[in-house]
């Protein structure tokens, strides 16, 4: 299954300029992105994770220097001028964002702001627009969907309002969704039904899902591939079935340890020491190595190469055959 | 771009509003402080011989209607003029975060009297009411920093209420209760400390107005008194004389938009240096 | 030999919140809306030992968190701390009970004073309740810094120069330094990054043996508790629903709620997710409960019984307490 990525972002580095000084906020990520595909793009905090996808939006704002491609269509989205780009977003890129509440309007009905979608992305007629936002709002499975045209984002629950975005974001016919955490605020039982959803919809409409999460739980459940940052670079990336096997890289396979599924009650888990690093606080070495159970004198010279291991697969871990099963 | 041009589109907390505020007080708080050390003549010599003389080397802010020179009085004018900045600000600040502090923090009964109190405060023009109650209590600055004091307090009030509502539902307050601190010290240790930064802005800035209060009042005849030097004042010994000396009310006049001005600048730089909205 | 009492107990706490009333309301002489965060809640925790309280939003678990700690006041029900009861205390009594029992909250960025050193922190609840003499407080305060494997020159430094676990940790130091024979964790683990949140787990598992501490742990994350709790207490709208050691609890949950966030809870098993939704529906309005057993609006297994009357929490089957028709008598 090679079909070609419908999104493919290369080499991307991020600063933010700040009162304090320039904030490196990604530091050389690459992701592909192909249709009927969920890729999960999983890190903690400083992973550069939410930055690198507002990033190829052009969601940063003026105080972010942005470099490296995001080839869209053929288009570099990162070079293209604003009226390009807002004609891109949500007609070919969509995105949905963890807090509903403040990515929905407050002021426009639900059914309002998709009709402002369509009608912002070509569609002219009134009642045509009100046809689609009623088949969109079924399609996310909102009950009773006429009904609920004209109800405000307040009115909802949390669950609702989340499957409300992911229809305003679909009204444009996307060929790319991106997801910054779209289940994080949600309680789990919710959780589990929106992130069905979205498998379901990346299968049926034959998108390209970028999902950015936290959670190694959804990747495994949810993804098909997986892009696993630390400290604003790329530690590894694989096919979910294979990154679960066997990691390949000491970072994910110290989180996979950690994590607290399994193993026996009232037994330590397997903690990592530290805290996660920023982007750019070590650029001549592997930025997990002081944390790191593998790392030998090697990691602490100079930063390791993203190295291919196979088809869709690579790590950029020097102790990357060295790792034992994580498994207890 | 380069590391410099990122740098340059950073906001910054040592900010240029700040700078330039800071260097305006600065100037101002020299001249205050030893006005007889920098001002060139006795702002009280009379000179008969160059009476009304237009702004010359000699005299370069020229002289008024006694021959006095306007650059000395104008730079002894500072000093009551920052005075008003200090006295009249500072008791309604006190006052009104204080009575801001308990009514956010208790609620009930008293902050619904002080919310309707400061209501009625506000819907008057705060210069009318000074003024009402300056002309009842009598003339002279005193009487003017009792007035501001009686209804200036409410501005404080209402910021530090606000704040102290926003304070109210951090966890560190509900912490403190936890822990079983009682209401006195979670309200001055913990509530206050993180309550006051808005209010120490909001005070920079109220400064410059309440010099244009007092200068207002003192033009008017209701705020300092003669002999006293003070910038209304010199203005409105000038305004008699408007068409053939235009530098007796010109120079005092741009005495109070610089420290006016130095006070805002000062204040929105403090904002920045404290990270609080405007 | 008798049974040594639990430790706290809690008896039929119930907790409401009236929405405030609105101008129509007013002009109508309507009452404001009565929401029931809490109902009929009963439970016991022995000393030393882990009660892991899981449950979504509008459960009704940090309402509980806080009214074990007194930050609301219960509106029936009793608390009974060491046998006493608790729920009743005003003022200087109801502080010298806060020694015993104490609060670790979900945000470390929010819940430490942004103004004050860690050492000041400290020595404000070593001094406000006399733990130790004047002079020994320096010391105790590195006592407690270790304690959490937080290094001494801590103390002087603020709450914004530390990362989220370790402000997670002075936190917890808080907690510990007026001497608590109990610690109510709201969370704790939640606002933490994922590899970060094994330390604090490890660190309360740790506390817990060294000081014989009883933890009652608050999360939204099953997986967490489980792992780290005796035994878990589900709730849902507002009740606990089932109650029972965590293994057993996990590895055969008797409550149909119980299975659905078991089933959702994401595992580190490619592609594990099934066909079905876990749990369908919504969570209900606390404004507007559903009759009967609240859960039955999404129960896969509900009968008319559900709909007509409300289950109680009771060991039915000779097993730990549930509440569902279904459990058996």
């Amino acid at each position: 299954m090679s079909a070609e990525p419908v999104l493919a972002v290369r080499d991307l580095h991020v600063t933010f300029a700040t009162a304090r000084g320039p904030v490196m906020a990604v530091d050389g990520a690459s992701l592909d992105v192909r249709p009927g595909e969920i890729v999960g793009l999983v890190g903690e905090s400083g992973s550069g994770k939410s930055v690198t996808l507002r990033a190829v939006l052009g969601l940063l704002g003026a105080s972010a220097h942005v470099t490296g491609e995001a080839m869209f269509r053929g288009v570099d989205l990162l070079k293209i001028g604003e009226r390009e780009r807002v004609k891109a977003r949500g007609s070919g890129v969509g995105m949905i964002f963890q807090e509903p509440m403040t990515a929905l309007n407050p002021v426009l009905s639900i059914g309002g702001q998709i009709e402002e979608t369509l009608a912002a992305h070509g569609q002219r007629e009134k009642r045509a627009r009100r046809k689609r936002a009623i088949e969109l709002l079924r399609l996310v499975g909102i009950p009773a969907p006429e009904a609920r045209l004209g109800a405000y984002p307040h009115e909802f629950s949390g669950g609702m309002r989340q499957r409300a975005m992911i229809a305003i974001a679909l009204a444009a016919g996307p060929e790319v969704l991106l997801a910054d955490e779209p289940t994080t605020a949600l309680d789990v039982t919710i959780q589990d039904q929106i992130l069905r959803l979205i498998k379901r919809l990346t299968g049926e409409l034959g998108m390209a899902t970028v999902l950015v999460t936290h959670d190694l739980g959804v990747v495994a459940e949810t993804c098909d591939r997986v892009t696993v940052m630390y400290a604003g670079r790329v530690a590894e990336t694989a096919p979910v079935g294979a990154l679960f096997a066997k990691p390949r890289h000491a970072y994910t396979h110290a989180l996979l340890r950690s994590a607290p599924h399994g193993g026996r009650p009232l037994t330590p888990l397997n903690s990592i020491r530290g805290q996660p690093s920023s982007a750019g606080e070590a650029p001549d070495a592997c930025a997990f190595a002081p944390r790191c159970d593998f790392a030998e004198a090697a990691c602490r010279r100079a930063r390791p190469k993203l190295s291919a291991l196979g088809e869709d697969q690579a790590s950029a871990c020097l102790a990357q055959d060295r790792l034992p099963a994580w498994r207890a | 771009m380069t590391a410099a041009a990122i740098a340059a589109k950073a906001p910054r907390r040592f900010s240029p509003p700040l700078i330039a505020g800071v260097a305006i007080l600065a100037l101002l708080l020299v001249l205050a402080a030893a006005p007889q050390v920098i001002a060139p003549r006795d702002p009280l010599a009379f000179d008969y011989s160059a009476l009304l003389s237009p702004p010359s080397a000699v005299h370069p802010f020229g002289t008024d209607n006694f021959g006095r020179d306007v650059l000395s009085r104008t730079i002894f004018a500072a000093r009551i003029d920052l005075e008003i900045a200090l006295f009249a600000t500072t008791a309604p600040a006190i006052l009104g975060s204080l009575i801001g502090l308990i009514a956010g923090y208790v609620g009930g009964l008293f902050d619904v009297v002080v919310g309707r109190v400061i209501d009625l405060v506000l819907t008057f023009p705060f210069l009318v009411i000074v003024i009402a109650i300056v002309a009842i209590l009598g003339p002279g600055l005193v009487n003017m920093y009792v007035a501001v004091a009686l209804v200036g307090w409410v501005f404080y009030a209402r910021l530090m209420r606000a704040e102290v509502l926003v304070q109210r539902q951090a966890d560190y307050v509900a912490a403190a209760r936890v822990l079983g601190y009682g209401p006195t010290r979670v309200l001055f240790r913990h509530v206050l400390p993180n309550a006051f930064r808005p209010i120490l802005v909001y005070w920079v800035t109220d400064m410059a107005l309440k010099i244009l209060l007092g200068s207002s009042l003192g033009y008017l005849g209701l705020g300092a008194q003669p002999p006293e030097a003070e910038w209304g004042l010199l203005i409105a010994d000038g305004k008699n004389f408007f068409q053939q000396a235009w530098w007796m009310t010109f120079f005092p006049g741009a005495a109070i938009v610089l420290a006016g001005l130095g006070f805002s600048l000062a204040g929105d730089g403090l904002a920045d240096l404290l990270e609080v909205r405007r | 030999m008798a049974p040594t009492p639990p430790l706290l107990e809690v008896i039929g706490l119930t907790k409401h919140f009236s929405k405030p009333r609105s101008l129509a309301d007013l002009v109508k002489g309507r009452q404001g809306a009565l929401v029931t965060a809490l109902s009929d809640v009963s439970f016991a925790v022995a000393k030393g030992s882990t009660l892991g309280i899981v449950g979504e939003s509008g459960c009704g678990k940090s309402t509980l968190a806080r009214c074990l700690v007194r930050l609301h006041e219960p509106d029936s029900g009793a608390i009974l701390f060491e046998g006493k009861d608790v729920s009743t205390h005003e003022g200087a009594t109801r502080r010298g009970f806060n020694r015993s029992m104490q609060m670790v909250f979900q945000d470390p960025n929010g819940s430490l004073n942004p103004r004050m050193t860690v050492g000041d922190c400290l020595s404000e609840a070593l001094a406000v309740h006399a733990v130790v003499p004047r002079n020994a407080i320096l010391a105790r305060i590195r006592e407690l810094l270790d304690l959490v494997r937080l290094p001494a020159e801590a103390a002087g430094r603020r709450p914004h120069e530390f990362s989220g676990g370790q402000r997670q940790r002075i936190a917890i130091a808080r907690a510990l330094a007026v001497e608590p024979k109990c610690v109510v964790a709201d969370e704790p683990l939640s606002a933490l990054d994922v590899s970060v949140q094994a330390q604090i787990a490890n660190l309360f598992l740790e506390l817990q043996q060294r000081l014989d501490l009883t933890l009652l742990l608050i999360s939204h994350d099953l997986r967490v508790v489980r792992r780290l709790s005796h035994r878990i207490a589900v709730m849902y709208l507002g009740r606990i629903v089932e109650i029972g050691p965590a293994e057993d609890l996990f590895a055969s949950p008797r409550h149909p709620y119980t299975q659905g966030l078991i089933a959702s809870a994401p595992q580190l098993e490619p592609k594990r997710m099934s066909a079905r939704d876990a749990v369908a529906g919504e969570p209900p309005s606390p404004l507007n409960p559903p009759s009967g057993c609240a859960f039955h609006p999404r129960c896969p297994k509900a009968v008319a019984q559900c709909r007509a009357a409300l289950p109680a929490l009771e060991p039915r089957g000779g097993r730990w307490p549930v509440a569902c028709h279904l459990a058996g008598p």
